[in-house]
């Protein structure tokens, strides 16, 4: 037990550099372990964005960019679903609920859309959470508005706010405002993580209501422009959606209702699930996985690298001090198990503050990650994979370690008592 | 935007400009398009019964794609078609799901250009909490088979894996729950 002992004092002796290294190891772990926190909480937010809805139908497009933009609101739809291909889909006898959506406009920066009551019912996320008002209530006029989370927090809306909703998805609005007509809020969603959070619903008729009179593509003039009031009056039925999210009354007819979708011969549309789509996305996005995890295990290589250099520098000042063990009979397996057991007390140190900083911040900063970033990390101490990464920076801070033991197991040998340079 | 929601779609518009759009016309194999070597198993499961379906291609059974011509290939479908008949037995889920199989059936579709293997079975599990795990033996009693893209949806969710042919093993536990 002589040898652990004298590694402890000896490192004692040279505390700066060994907290040094300490340190490095440690925030070397911390970033490992945070990286791989995020990576998976990021892919299990990404994963749980929509539940409980069996299909997606939108215009015949690849997979991926069907759940882009009718889940992400991410880029477009090549074109939109006309309603007789809507109720025929909704009177398919395996359908339980079809939940209409259409896109295309956009309130300060933020997507605006359209939709039916029953999105509120039938939209899920992370596994199975129904959304919820933290204030009002979903709409019921046809010139309301709820809005996400984030789209009240960003800009200070209210219940009871008077929105303006602008022509196209662009940030700038170039005028071409639907400023006659604006929105009340009547209700703001809690936060999910989701881009709901992110966006602005209204009716399906909403929807047509602010673009009467923009048939032809430009801003309404002289008789086109009509007022609230009389767009009230109007029929408002929905023309077209951008996308459904279907329900189905037992999931066993999923399969069958994507093939009758799929192979729909009066309009060019395409069904997918939205899980299967996800997973395709993830695919993608593997690789990306992989140069994150790769980036911090370069961190921790340059970690333990830093750890082999220290050690070899201070190789030749404490050639007197292996001396001196040498004189009072240590053999040079025992020099060699000094340095070891140096650089081990260095790594298990490094390693355990790290997992003690990293579930520290995990703790108290969860709920604020959760909060501002949308992001649901799983307070859990380490998972499998977690475990196996810090056993390999053990194993690599050994196997580093050994350069310098051996080092000093030569010079001991040759110098023995008497120091040559 | 959400970062959970913003990393990973930009990551993706990254990588389908770096890594070209692999992998993103599933919905047109759904319609007639197949590749060869890649096999297609679509699970359902409701409560205690799982549907399977389970299409493959000709070339990776048999080795050819179009309605058997000499006795040889005849012999050939027969073969394939009397174990696949048995697709329990291919796709194994674990013994503490206790599962039965039935309505299995199995055949050998061939259209104008090209021909392949179609396989619907059901099993009724009495523990569908533990079957979420299943031995994949169709790689060795189909070598020239390469790949099975699982599609599947339960009562944990949906999701879809690639088992390739040096697997043996496929995880359900994304799908699959009691």
């Amino acid at each position: 037990m002589i040898i652990p002992r004298l590694a402890l004092r000896s490192l004692r002796n040279r505390r700066i550099t060994a907290l040094l290294t300490v340190l490095s190891i440690t925030l070397s772990v911390v970033m490992l372990l945070g990286v791989e926190k995020i990576r998976t909480g990021a892919k299990t937010s990404f994963l749980n964005t929509i539940a409980g809805t069996d299909l997606i139908v939108g215009a015949r497009a690849g997979d991926v960019q069907l759940l882009l933009y009718s889940v992400f609101r991410i880029g477009d739809a090549t074109a939109n679903i006309s309603w007789q291909t809507v109720e025929d889909i909704r009177a398919r006898p395996e359908v339980k609920w079809v939940v209409p959506i259409s896109l295309g406009d956009s309130h300060r920066g933020f997507r605006v859309m359209g939709t039916s009551p029953e999105y509120f019912d039938h939209y899920r996320y992370r596994r199975n959470q129904p959304l919820e008002f933290s204030s009002g209530q979903r709409f019921d006029d046809l010139f309301e508005a709820v809005i996400g989370h984030k789209v009240a927090r960003e800009l200070g809306y209210q219940e009871g706010s008077q929105i303006v909703v602008a022509h196209g998805a662009g940030r700038v609005s170039l005028g071409a405002d639907h400023g006659d007509k604006p929105f009340r809020v009547s209700g703001i969603l809690k936060p999910t993580g989701t881009p709901v959070d992110r966006t602005v619903y209204l009716k399906m008729q909403a929807i047509e209501a602010i673009h009467v009179g923009w048939e032809r593509g430009s801003a309404p003039r002289g008789t086109d422009i009509r007022s609230a009031q009389q767009v009230r009056q109007l029929d408002l039925a929905p023309k077209s959606a951008t996308a459904l999210y279907v329900g189905l009354k037992s999931r066993m007819m999923t399969f069958s209702l994507q093939r009758w979708v799929n192979t729909y011969s009066q309009e060019a549309i395409s069904a997918i699930l939205p899980g299967v789509a996800f997973a395709q996305l993830w695919k993608i996005l593997g690789n990306v996985e992989l140069a994150l995890l790769a980036i911090s295990a370069m961190v921790v290589v340059t970690a333990l690298l830093g750890m082999v250099t220290s050690v070899l520098g201070s190789l030749n000042e404490r050639r007197r001090e292996m001396a001196i063990l040498r004189s009072v009979g240590a053999r040079p397996a025992h020099i060699f198990g000094l340095l070891i057991s140096e650089a081990a007390a260095l790594v298990v140190t490094g390693i355990c503050l790290g997992i003690i900083v990293s579930f520290s911040i995990l703790y108290f900063g969860r709920s604020m990650i959760e909060e501002q970033m949308g992001l649901a990390l799983e307070l859990k101490l380490a998972t499998a994979l977690e475990a196996k990464l810090l056993l390999a920076i053990f194993v690599g801070g050994m196997i580093a370690s050994i350069v310098p033991a051996m080092r000093a197991y030569q010079l001991s040998l040759s110098d023995g008592l008497t120091i040559r340079t | 935007m959400n970062i959970s929601v913003k990393i990973p779609v930009l990551l993706a518009a990254f990588s389908v400009l770096a890594f070209g759009p692999t992998g993103l016309h599933a919905s047109e194999r759904n319609l007639d398009a197949h590749e060869h070597g890649v096999s297609t198993l679509r699970l359902a499961q409701e409560d205690k019964i799982l549907q399977f379906e389970l299409e493959a291609p000709g070339e990776d059974i048999v080795g050819f794609e179009h309605a058997a011509e000499n006795d040889q290939q005849k012999l050939a479908v027969e073969n394939a078609l009397s174990q696949l008949q048995k697709p329990e037995a291919i796709f194994i889920l674990p013994d503490d799901a206790e599962c039965t199989a039935s309505d299995q059936h199995a055949e050998f579709e061939t259209e104008e250009d090209h021909a392949g293997f179609h396989v619907t079975w059901t099993m009724t599990c009495e523990e569908p909490v533990n079957a979420t795990s299943m031995e994949v033996r169709f790689f060795s009693i189909f070598q020239r088979a390469e790949e099975i893209e699982v599609e599947a949806i339960g009562n944990a969710g949906q999701a879809a894996m690639e088992v390739e042919k040096d697997q043996t093993n496929v995880d359900l536990s994304q799908a699959i729950g009691g």
